[in-house]
């Protein structure tokens, strides 16, 4: 299940980050993902996988691990 | 200089700046990281109030507190400046926004909308610090198209750095600014619900 959602969610970060995204990417190592494109990576997430997540959710969501882990737990 | 122009969004406004922000302005502009790609700025008071003082007397430069609705807080700070009548354009910058806060979105999408619905300006640049990535990426993810290199524009910790200039026109932005003012409202619902949630 989490290497599905990871997949997703690398699928979903590439096409609204215009470039290459693997397990590793985050914000730090990726210049194109800034503070706008943040928040729609966000709601691309939550449109897709049908969900909703707090602001402390998204405080957290910040690398492709961050964000699957809080997929993962929204979806328990 | 002096103005009376409150611009307010759904869950930010930008107010007037007024002397008595002086130790606000002090705490993002001297604050390290934060200003890394910004002039430097003394941290005496008195300076900041000269300057503050200066300001009001320069004609067509708005420089505005960002501050929360809700809560009163004040978030960070933007300008538009450089308003040349003639020309009908101007520039905006001397933005910095604490990083916890979620403003950014909603100042960008409120100071376009300060120059083009308020100002009625026909065209408005940024120049930003080239190697200031995540901000210049911040302006691309806008979808502002016209993009240049400014050589040696800045003079930052005494040594000259290039800039990039966006540049956005009004008609431009009524075809972007849907998206980012959207985007903003969206955030806003989310940021309401975690007051609601305290």
């Amino acid at each position: 299940m989490s290497n599905q959602i990871e997949k997703k969610v690398i699928d979903i970060l590439s096409t609204i980050l215009k470039t290459d995204i693997g397990v590793d990417s985050s914000k730090i190592n990726t210049s194109s993902w800034d503070s706008l494109k943040n928040i729609e990576i966000i709601f691309a997430l939550e449109d897709t996988f049908g969900l909703s997540f707090s602001i402390g959710q998204i405080e957290k969501m910040i690398s492709v691990k961050t964000i699957t882990v809080e997929i993962e737990k929204n979806e328990t | 200089m002096r103005h009376n122009f409150e611009i307010k969004g759904v869950r930010f406004r930008l107010r007037p700046v007024a002397i008595s922000d002086v130790n606000f302005i002090l705490e993002l502009r001297c604050n390290p990281v934060l200003s890394k790609f910004l002039h430097k700025t003394s941290s005496d008071i008195q300076l900041q109030i000269n300057w503050i003082e200066e300001y009001f007397n320069r004609a067509g430069d708005y420089y505005f507190i960002v501050e929360d609705i809700i809560n009163f807080s004040q978030v960070g700070l933007i300008a538009l400046y450089d308003i040349d009548e003639s020309r009908e354009n101007g520039e905006w910058g001397r933005w910095i926004i604490k990083p916890e806060s979620f403003a950014a979105i909603e100042c960008a999408w409120l100071i376009y909308e300060f120059a083009f619905e308020v100002l009625m300006q026909k065209k408005v640049c940024c120049r930003t610090v080239a190697l200031n990535e995540p901000v210049v990426s911040f302006h691309d993810s806008c979808g502002i198209a016209s993009k240049k290199v400014l050589k040696s524009y800045f003079q930052i910790g005494g040594k000259e750095v290039d800039a990039i200039e966006h540049s956005l026109t009004s008609a431009e932005w009524r075809l972007i600014g849907p998206r980012i003012k959207n985007t903003a409202i969206r955030l806003s619902e989310k940021l309401a619900a975690k007051v609601d949630a305290k």
